[in-house]
């Protein structure tokens, strides 16, 4: 199940909520595991078993780390929860890509090939198995105290608004807030409104948008004209940005309805005016789990600029492969590493020296870029597809294909919907936080008031746009 | 925020969720109006273990949550008014018919501008063999004594491309642009095809001062337009038909707003607020005749899309042909008069036999599906009938 869907919205979130607030508060932490079950379940109801299994896994391990106390067992321990876990990511993400891979080699060398039957995705799998790595890591380095219980281990591992796409949360950052948390009504509507801006930002804003760049992408690269090269770029840059960040809107609040506060996983990351500072803004969650994880693991920044560079450039690479099983997301964690080694190299503080619109330009051509090799299937095709960026003379071809016009590719509904996501997405923080959008709880009585009609606006015209792609009618019938 | 508020808002939240999910479930309590157009509903979800260990059972649950979620209607109408007020636009959707709004309300169908500007691709060979097998059928049933009549509906953006909004013609000319029926026309004289030119005659009709030919917001041919070409069929058909179709008795003109497939575009906008300004236009008064018996009317068998339906309809309301049958796309039989679908299929149908039984056959499409072939109807019969 996913947030933006009508069946969630006014089928499972009813219920669930108040089921939730119906029962005693000692009770209220069992309905959300099991709300969480059946969330998971819904679709897919066997990979709800495999959470819960590599849950049980997970936790066990845990168990034998506080139990231990020599640190060559505990190092074994952990060891062995780690690699636990990420074989079955590898299992399930991964395996497919690897054999694709050795067959490959297996033909050019004209040896036959791996029979192999494709192994499919379970929902989230990323998200919850950095989540557990990250309990088992915590727990062996003392930085976080061990699940009061398997329940407690289980809710974290599967509590449904972070489940699927994040954020990726940190077991000592809601420990607490799993033994005991505030309900109230103000926290309640502050969920309601973020959850609400989230939506309208998936439904209202990406999804438009991620229709139109499909449909450009989608194309023959090779002729493709530059009008639509470019507008399927920045369609897609827009997209992947308020698709995501809308979640994480989403995913915080339905943690805020039930008295949870989850970390921010996006802060303006396109008003970053270095690819550096970008990474502080995007994925936020991710970029601290890397950093915790395995950058400093790796040294980090102690061992000099070249091998800060290497690590650097190694932690994107993983990255890069985390957000998929190609070769397009390991390029595009190669280029982002490579961007952030050669800005180490230039010194950060040169570039907030450039003015702030030349920089927040220059960051977002750089990000934009990267985003090609993200969404393009091959290297070659984003090569292709970069220069088609610049094959001015190709605004003829568009009246060569009928079928690629302009009204029917990108709408004026789309280039609406492109500016208020661009518009959106550059607001600076000081106007956020001058204007008091970024707290927790309306300052005034007057943004409480705008906060309730914008969340009432984004409800009503995402139901209605989703109500909208159901009703696809034909004129008369003809079946 | 005070107390009280918050308490209210968070509470109303709730029933507001509640309410559109019980309301999913209590189709009668839908409001909005019924939405036009068709659509194939999603079937409602069959709870099986097999289904729910694949995740069928819930992928269709979620479907046919979509599709009946509370106020539905009123929902798929917010949205296209939206964007019709914001941006004179109908929301491209995913499948189904896409109308183009343009200047002062001149509704579209998108596939008669795509087919506008786009040129034929056809080869002349394969369009001489489409001309030849239609005169091979026509010579056919000629020897059975029945009189085929082919129809060809104009396109409204052919007829009327100045009301089209420019840019979906990218800077091309429709006029320039040689469709595949402009190049089949003179293939079809040749071959000696007994057909109805439709565009040819609208576009004479235009030139002549003739107005609402079609209604702004309907994709067929209006009404008024229909008297005429039934007129001229009559002309066409009657002298080699045993029973001959009557007079249509035209008794005025009345100048009404857009009425039923006069309005099959702006209905399909599926708008929440009332109808823009439609202007009023002629439509023929028609009085059913009575000085024909029933035995004597002609019996015309159709096959035809959506552009016949306004032909057998005033053919009916003049009485002037006798229950028959309608092969509508060639995909179905439907009884006519009620259009009701009958169980056989065409293609268990004994073609010679069949065929006998009526006056004429009329196929009736649209310039922009020449390439269809009458859905394969001219293939079928220049096989039965050998």
């Amino acid at each position: 199940m996913v947030f933006s869907s009508l069946i969630f919205l006014y089928a499972f979130l009813p219920v669930f909520l108040a089921c939730y607030y119906w029962a005693p508060p000692r009770a209220r932490n069992g309905v959300a595991l099991l709300g969480s079950l059946l969330f998971y379940g819904w679709g897919e109801p066997r990979f709800a078993g495999i959470l819960v299994l590599s849950g049980l896994f997970g936790y066990a391990v845990s168990r034998g780390l506080v139990r231990t106390t020599r640190p060559a067992g505990r190092r074994a321990l952990v060891a062995l929860g780690v690699s636990g876990h990420l074989a079955v990511l590898a299992y399930f993400k991964y395996s497919n890509f690897f054999v694709d891979q050795l067959n490959g080699v297996l033909g050019w060398l004209a040896q036959g090939s791996v029979v192999w039957t494709a192994v499919a995705l379970p929902l989230g799998i990323s998200f919850f198995t950095f989540q557990k790595i990250s309990y088992l890591v915590d727990v062996y380095r003392g930085t976080s105290p061990p699940a009061r219980s398997l329940f407690d281990y289980l809710l974290y591992v599967a509590l449904f608004p972070q489940l699927i796409a994040g954020p990726i949360i940190r077991y000592h950052d809601v420990a607490a807030q799993i033994a005991g948390r505030e309900h109230s009504h103000d926290r309640f509507l502050s969920g309601v409104w973020r959850f609400s801006l989230g939506l309208g930002r998936k439904v209202l804003l990406a999804n438009p948008l991620g229709a139109v760049a499909d449909r450009i992408f989608g194309q023959d690269l090779s002729v493709l004209p530059a009008p639509y090269a470019w507008i399927g770029l920045l369609c897609y840059a827009f997209q992947i940005y308020h698709d995501f960040a809308g979640y994480s809107d989403m995913a915080i609040g339905l943690g805020r309805m039930m008295g949870f506060e989850f970390t921010e996983n996006f802060n303006r990351p396109y008003t970053a005016r270095s690819v550096t500072e970008f990474w502080r803004r995007w994925h936020i969650s991710l970029s601290n789990f890397m950093r915790d994880y395995v950058y400093i693991p790796l040294g980090g920044n102690r061992a000099g600029s070249a091998r800060t560079g290497i690590n650097l450039w190694l932690v994107f690479l993983v990255s890069g492969f985390w957000h998929g099983a190609s070769w397009s997301f390991v390029f595009w964690g190669a280029y982002h590493g490579t961007l952030l080694t050669l800005e180490r190299l230039i010194g950060a503080a040169r570039l907030q020296r450039l003015p702030a619109v030349v920089g927040v330009a220059f960051t977002f051509a750089l990000v934009t870029v990267g985003w090609l090799i993200f969404r393009t299937p091959t290297l070659p095709d984003a090569v292709v597809y970069l220069g088609r960026l610049t094959a001015w003379s190709s605004w003829n071809e568009i009246w060569t294909n009928p079928a690629m016009l302009w009204p029917d590719l990108v709408s004026r509904r789309t280039l609406a919907v492109l500016a208020l996501a661009a518009g959106f997405s550059f607001i600076t923080e000081n106007w956020w936080r001058r204007h008091g959008w970024d707290e927790v709880l309306p300052a005034t009585r007057r943004q409480a008031v705008l906060r309730v009609v914008f969340a009432a606006l984004c409800l009503l015209l995402a139901s209605a746009s989703l109500a909208g792609q159901s009703y696809n009618p034909f004129i008369y019938f003809r079946f | 925020m005070r107390r009280r508020p918050q308490v209210l808002l968070a509470y109303g939240f709730v029933a507001w969720l509640w309410l559109i999910g019980i309301l999913t479930f209590l189709p009668g309590l839908q409001i909005g109006g019924a939405l036009r157009g068709v659509v194939e509903k999603p079937a409602p979800p069959e709870w099986s273990l097999p289904g729910i260990i694949d995740g069928s059972s819930f992928r269709a649950a979620d479907d046919w949550f979509s599709a009946h979620v509370g106020l539905h209607n009123l929902w798929v109408r917010l949205d296209n008014q939206v964007s019709y007020t914001l941006l004179r636009e109908s929301p491209v959707r995913e499948s189904g018919t896409r109308v183009v709004v343009g200047p002062g309300d001149w509704l579209f169908e998108h596939v008669y501008i795509t087919a506008a500007i786009t040129p034929s691709q056809l080869a002349t060979e394969e369009l001489t063999a489409m001309a030849d097998r239609i005169r091979r059928v026509q010579d056919k049933l000629e020897r059975r004594g029945t009189r085929l009549i082919l129809i060809v509906a104009p396109s409204k953006v052919e007829l009327y491309p100045e009301h089209v909004p420019a840019a979906h013609f990218a800077g091309r000319d429709p006029a320039a642009i040689a469709t595949t029926y402009e190049r089949l026309r003179p293939l079809l004289q040749e071959a000696g095809v007994d057909f109805y030119d439709g565009p040819a005659r609208f576009a004479a009709w235009k030139a002549a001062g003739h107005g609402s030919l079609f209604a702004r917001t309907g994709t067929h041919w209006s009404y008024y337009a229909i008297y005429h070409v039934l007129e001229e069929l009559r002309e066409m058909l009657n002298p080699d038909l045993r029973r001959p179709i009557p007079d249509l008795g035209l008794t005025s003109l009345d100048y009404l707003q857009p009425q039923r497939t006069d309005t099959d575009l702006h209905r399909l906008l599926n708008l929440l607020l009332p109808p823009f300004h439609e202007p009023i236009q002629p439509f023929p008064v028609i009085r059913a005749q009575t000085e024909v018996a029933d035995a004597d009317l002609p019996r015309l068998l159709w096959v035809n899309d959506s552009f016949g339906l306004g032909l057998i309809d005033t053919l009916y309301r003049a009485r002037a042909m006798q229950p028959t049958d309608c092969l509508y796309y060639f995909q179905n039989i439907y009884s006519l008069p009620g259009f009701t679908r009958r169980e056989d299929a065409i293609g268990e149908l004994d073609w010679p036999a069949y065929i006998g039984e009526f006056d004429a056959v009329v196929v009736v499409f649209t310039e922009i599906a020449v390439e269809q072939q009458a859905w394969g109807f001219f293939e079928a019969l220049d096989t039965a009938l050998d």
